[in-house]
């Protein structure tokens, strides 16, 4: 009798090393390769407006479909903070940074701030809920810049 | 046979602990990945500001006597870096936000034209002209990051001592009968003139001396600290790995404890070059607005309008580009 719950103990065991290893370590790796491209489409999109000082639809329209053609929707976020400087009275000046909602044009000194979240979970975070029912957080990442031109 | 099943199960169940064990640390590592990824990010996005803040200042002070030579304000590179650090982590450059950045920053480099300037921690006497004792004592003390006084790229032989500078056309040297400009780079060891590539090495290697001098006082009293820092140009002969040769921002940024729960370290040496400009001239022929290097077009050919340092810049004033002027064989106009 044990000799047959071990032997369907076994299958079962053999079934979750061959098929649930490589697909864990499937999705992990694109989960990690999903993350990378997504630093790197914010990176490229930061650089395109810190260059050029200016965004269009055109770019904006490419950063989105970018960004979510990775395997998960994602949402985003740009702002715009314009730099001020103002006197402080003691013979000296301040810095602050002033959220603007125009983000189509942009002035030296100004920053970029992207912010990037991901709708869905990913594949790779519905397995650990799924088997070790674990909650990872949903990805989101912050880059900026501060405009060039 | 029912036991040695029983193993078979025992070792699969520990194989099956193991992959969890190692999709944990997978998960783990994959975070430090990223977030360091985002790091080494921030620090460029926040020393390419600083760089360009650096020059920022309106007028560069540069000439035509001074080959390169230009002016820069260290504090306004610190701050925008600091600010722009803060954005990338989210967090608004307040004050305390602010110190926070402070702390992950162990020293701060900047190399300018003729000496650098070096940040490092210190105390801070909090000081009001006129303030009397009561006052001084409220304002008290503060460990903050400050920049040193600005220091030369000096070099010494036996006979005199040199301050280089980025433009290499000339030194100035401190012999015993006084102070002069001497033209030319000073000699090196073996007598004969500097080379250009070794003055520039000279600098480089003073700043990154510089820079491990402090650090390892930062770290003094950190066990993990190997004691070892490099400049990128410091472990290579071959071109291209950014070593300074114009005004530059060096930043180290160690133990930031954001996002990961280990700390993380990244470096970022950003850089600016400050060469001569070459000149876009706009003007009119035949109604039509035209733009052309202004060295390209013969003396008194047109009557120049705008100068422009980009072609860009010429094409955003309504300049076109002029096919006569810039291309290097002027084609002979009309007929075959």
């Amino acid at each position: 009798m044990t000799d047959l719950f071990n032997k369907i103990l076994g299958v079962l065991l053999a079934f979750v090393l061959l098929v649930g290893a490589p697909m864990a370590i499937d999705t992990m790796s694109r989960e990690l390769t999903m993350k990378r491209s997504i630093l790197n489409e914010m990176t490229n999109f930061i650089d395109k407006v810190t260059d050029s000082g200016r965004l269009t639809d055109a770019d904006l329209a490419d950063f989105y479909l970018g960004i979510s053609s990775y395997g998960i929707a994602m949402d985003a976020t740009i702002s715009r903070y314009a730099k001020v400087v103002n006197p402080d009275g003691h013979n000296g000046t301040y810095t602050s940074y002033v959220y603007q909602e125009d983000i189509r044009t942009w002035n030296t000194g100004d920053i970029i701030q992207v912010k990037v979240q991901a709708i869905d979970y990913t594949a790779a975070q519905r397995l650990q809920h799924r088997i070790l029912r674990l909650t990872p957080a949903k990805f989101e990442q912050t880059l900026a810049g501060m405009v060039r031109k | 046979m029912g036991r040695s099943f029983g193993i078979i199960n025992m070792m699969v169940i520990v194989y099956f602990a193991a992959l969890i064990l190692g999709y944990l640390i997978y998960n783990q590592k994959e975070n430090n990945e990223i977030e360091q990824l985002k790091l080494s990010y921030a620090i460029d996005y926040a020393g390419d500001a600083g760089a360009m803040q650096l020059l920022n200042t309106g007028r560069l002070d540069m000439d035509y006597t001074e080959n390169k030579a230009f002016n820069i304000n260290p504090q306004l590179a610190l701050d925008a870096f600091i600010d722009v650090f803060c954005f990338n982590y989210d967090m608004p450059p307040t004050p305390y936000n602010r110190a926070l950045v402070q702390g992950f920053i162990p020293v701060a480099v900047v190399a300018g034209f003729d000496g650098y300037y070096v940040a490092s921690h210190r105390q801070v006497h909090y000081y009001k002209p006129g303030a009397t004792a009561e006052e001084r004592d409220q304002f008290g003390e503060d460990w903050q990051l400050v920049f040193d006084l600005k220091k030369p790229y000096r070099y010494q032989t036996t006979l005199a001592r040199y301050a280089l500078n980025m433009g290499l056309d000339y030194s100035m040297r401190l012999t015993g009968s006084g102070f002069d400009r001497y033209e030319g780079l000073p000699p090196d060891e073996t007598g004969n003139t500097m080379s250009r590539p070794y003055a520039m090495k000279w600098i480089n290697d003073l700043v990154a001396n510089e820079m491990s001098a402090v650090i390892n006082r930062a770290n003094a009293s950190n066990y993990n600290w190997k004691n070892r820092f490099y400049l990128p140009s410091q472990l290579t002969n071959r071109t291209g790995v950014n070593p300074i040769e114009g005004p530059s921002f060096i930043v180290l940024v160690q133990g930031v404890n954001l996002t990961t729960s280990k700390p993380i370290d990244g470096f970022s040496v950003s850089g600016t070059k400050i060469d001569q400009a070459r000149m876009l001239v706009g003007y009119e022929r035949n109604g039509v607005k035209y733009y052309a290097y202004a060295d390209r077009v013969p003396n008194g050919a047109v009557t120049p309008e705008r100068l422009f340092s980009t072609m860009k810049e010429a094409a955003q004033a309504g300049y076109r580009f002029d096919r006569i002027y810039m291309t290097p064989d002027p084609s002979p106009q009309g007929g075959g």
